[in-house]
């Protein structure tokens, strides 16, 4: 095989596959049985096909990784583990947040690890707030979205953070944060053949991929060149998402309309800025 | 008797200085280390490291107890082009962020005949640490027009940046590095 067919066998076709076939999996079963369970299934889908990718591409990292880049690769299972235990054990919403937050800033400090002793920046601490955010705003944007729309925005997100990461300096983190667009993109595919259906999938899934595109837009950010404009419109089309669908619930359509065109308009001016300031850079 | 026992006492002191190691500060500014990979196996591209320091500890008479520390700022890596050199720092090959310096530290010096000498040592690069050999020859020693004394070597060695987790696009770029370490010291 060559090398190009290689990257996008393993790279894209890999994670489009297993995404796919793990909501076809969640969709099996009757509409509204084990809601739970098919949210686990949605977040195992786009972190199997993160894994996957990154297996294939790379190889399984050393745990703890040395390079603090390939973190994301144990957060995805993490995130899985996450999902599970919030399927099996209900909570307090403020508890939920709370967990989330916690767990954005473990995450946040062990990408971050290695520049601390030089002081914490101010985009770096902005970059591990907007994670959070990230997260939460794109879970509930899921969560008030239809399937299909919702695994749209995903892939449009992660797509558009893919190729912000590629022209800022790393071909590696752009083809992970693609892994995660294919994820989404073989969803969005799984979700058409099962005619729209797969919304408790989708709440599973979006939380994974925004930590993930937010994990790695932060590594772009601090190991490469990624513009801190280009991550801020990345992310704050996440966040803007969320907080849209969230004031526009009683208007469903709207709601979507609004959430993902927001989501696409950020991830746009994301790669945009990123693009520009690659073609300045020469 | 006695006064030509002082003379050679005195003499054997003052003849130990000209054979004992002398410690050399590394002048950057005269020293290079470069290197070259495959570049889809058809061409080889070049590049270097523009920031580093170190010393070596030359004896002539115990070559066993010469010593070589070399620390090398990734960041400096230079290939004239400044598109690539910010993909070589980026986490794709040196994550120059996270690992900002590479070092080598000898462990063992072995005289290799003549004016070569077999150096082997500790090389840290992104996280691992592996053993190398380079074999290093004495170029020349001398005085400077300012005073200073100076000898210089230069060797060449190959690694695999595999080793190294160095590794990704290994269908583009080759895996073994060719690395050249040309270095002048100023004696302290």
């Amino acid at each position: 095989m060559s090398p190009v067919v290689t990257q996008i066998a393993f790279g894209a076709a890999a994670p489009g596959a297993i995404a796919g076939a793990a909501l076809c999996l969640a969709t099996l079963g009757e509409e509204g049985a084990a809601q739970r369970t098919k949210a686990v299934i949605g977040a195992a889908a786009i972190a199997g096909a993160y894994v996957a990718a990154e297996t294939l591409l790379l190889g399984v990292p050393a745990f703890p990784p040395i390079d603090v880049t390939h973190w994301p690769f144990f957060f995805a299972i993490g995130l899985v583990a996450v999902a599970a235990i919030e399927a099996i054990f209900s909570r307090p919403r403020a508890l939920a947040i709370g967990t989330r937050a916690l767990a954005s800033a473990a995450a946040a400090w062990l990408l971050l690890r290695p520049v601390l002793d030089t002081g914490i920046e101010r985009d770096h601490a902005a970059m591990a707030a907007l994670l959070f955010a990230a997260w939460i705003g794109l879970g509930a944007f899921a969560l008030r979205t239809p399937a299909t729309g919702t695994f749209i925005g995903l892939a449009a997100f992660a797509g558009a953070a893919a190729g912000a990461l590629a022209l800022s300096g790393s071909a590696l983190l752009g083809q992970l944060c693609g892994a995660v667009a294919s994820g989404a993109g073989g969803l969005v595919v799984a979700s058409l053949v099962r005619q729209g259906r797969g919304t408790a999938a989708a709440a599973g899934a979006a939380p994974v991929a925004a930590v993930l595109v937010s994990c790695l837009l932060l590594s772009g950010r601090v190991y490469a060149d990624l513009p801190e404009e280009a991550a801020l419109f990345l992310a704050a089309g996440g966040i803007g998402a969320g907080v849209l669908s969230w004031l526009l619930a009683s208007f469903r359509r709207a709601a979507a309309l609004a959430s993902t065109g927001i989501l696409a308009a950020g991830s746009i001016a994301g790669a945009a800025i990123a693009f520009a300031r690659s073609s300045a850079n020469g | 008797m006695k006064r030509a026992l002082a003379s050679l006492f005195i003499a054997s002191v003052i003849a130990v200085p000209a054979v004992a190691a002398e410690t050399y500060d590394i002048d950057k500014s005269h020293s290079f280390l470069l290197f070259r990979v495959k570049h889809l196996a058809v061409s080889y591209a070049h590049g270097r490291f523009n920031d580093f320091s170190g010393t070596f500890v030359v004896d002539d008479a115990d070559p066993k107890k010469s010593t070589v520390e070399i620390e090398v700022k990734t960041e400096s890596v230079d290939t004239g082009d400044a598109k690539r050199d910010q993909h070589l720092r980026s986490p794709d090959f040196f994550n120059a962020k996270q690992f900002r310096t590479m070092t080598f530290k000898s462990t063992s010096v072995k005289p290799a005949g003549g004016d070569k000498y077999e150096v082997t040592g500790d090389l840290a690069l992104k996280g691992v640490t592996k053993p190398i050999t380079v074999t290093l020859e004495r170029v020349g020693s001398g005085k400077d027009p300012w005073g200073g004394y100076r000898t210089g070597f230069e060797g060449r060695f190959t690694l695999k940046r595999s080793d190294f987790g160095v590794d990704y696009m290994p269908d583009l770029l080759g895996d073994e590095i060719v690395v050249t370490v040309a270095i002048e010291g100023v004696r302290k």
